[in-house]
């Protein structure tokens, strides 16, 4: 069984970020992914759309931010489209990570966890001034 | 989010985390987990059994508490996390710096080492 593709649509806020959250987990228990695709999927969606919520909307604006899920053969495509600042997360190497607890540096990790769960990554800004930033995660 | 916090002795407090280590559950949860391990600076082990999901929120307060910890010279195990939030764990090499343990009792070493 495969799902419909789906559009969520949300202010760019910690409300607009849990209510879609909720959202997306509906649409996962209708689809016919396994648990580690499941998991995987509900982390990169919170990864990404709390970077967009913390960091995007810094300069102002308040356009929604819409994340399209679909469903392939073999694959969960999420694209995130939003109106913040522009950046390519595709652009970002992993951090350095720490040998001891004393020079642990805390960030960076929530990026490095979305490459780790993803099969494909791209990122464009629009015509329009919008980030899309889709992944692709393996539906195993 | 869920938390019961209790005694293993007088040098060792015992943390059983249950539920969701996402952003709405480290709101929760952090600032009681971090009052119940940091202000006494005893060693402490963490029962992951009952939380299914993790993201970088969560490394972040674990990692927090242990720098916290490490400062009063005392440390902290987390212990028999299920399989994909320990998958989470090693894509971050999270265990270089804060010790992750099979069992309780493997934890209890780790700390007290």
């Amino acid at each position: 069984m495969s799902n419909q593709p789906q559009v969520l649509t949300f202010p760019a806020t910690h409300e607009g970020f849990e209510t879609a959250f909720a959202d997306l987990r509906e649409w996962l228990d209708g689809s016919a992914v396994g648990t580690k695709a499941h998991f995987n999927a509900e982390l990169v969606f919170e990864e990404i759309v709390t970077n967009i919520v913390r960091y995007g909307y810094a300069g102002g604006g308040d356009e929604p931010v819409a994340v399209e899920l679909q469903q392939g053969p073999g694959s969960i495509t999420m694209t995130f489209d939003d109106g913040g600042e522009p950046f390519d997360p595709t652009g970002k190497s992993d951090p350095e990570l720490p040998k001891s607890i004393e020079e642990a540096k805390i960030g960076g990790l929530g990026l490095m966890l979305v490459r780790k769960a993803a099969s494909d990554l791209s990122y464009e800004r629009t015509d329009e001034g919008r980030n899309r930033f889709s992944v692709t995660i393996p539906a195993e | 989010m869920d938390m019961d916090i209790s005694d293993m002795n007088d040098d060792l407090k015992k943390i059983v985390l249950s539920g969701r280590l996402d952003t709405p559950g480290v709101d929760q949860v952090e600032t009681r987990f971090t009052a119940a391990i940091v202000p006494g600076g005893k060693s402490a082990i963490v029962d992951l059994s009952g939380v299914d999901f993790i993201a970088s929120m969560g490394i972040r307060m674990f990692i927090a508490v242990a720098r916290a910890l490490s400062a009063k010279e005392a440390n902290i195990a987390l212990y028999a996390p299920q399989e994909l939030v320990k998958e989470v764990f090693d894509n971050v090499s999270m265990g270089d710096i804060v010790p992750i343990a099979a069992t309780e009792e493997e934890a209890v070493a780790a700390v007290s080492g």
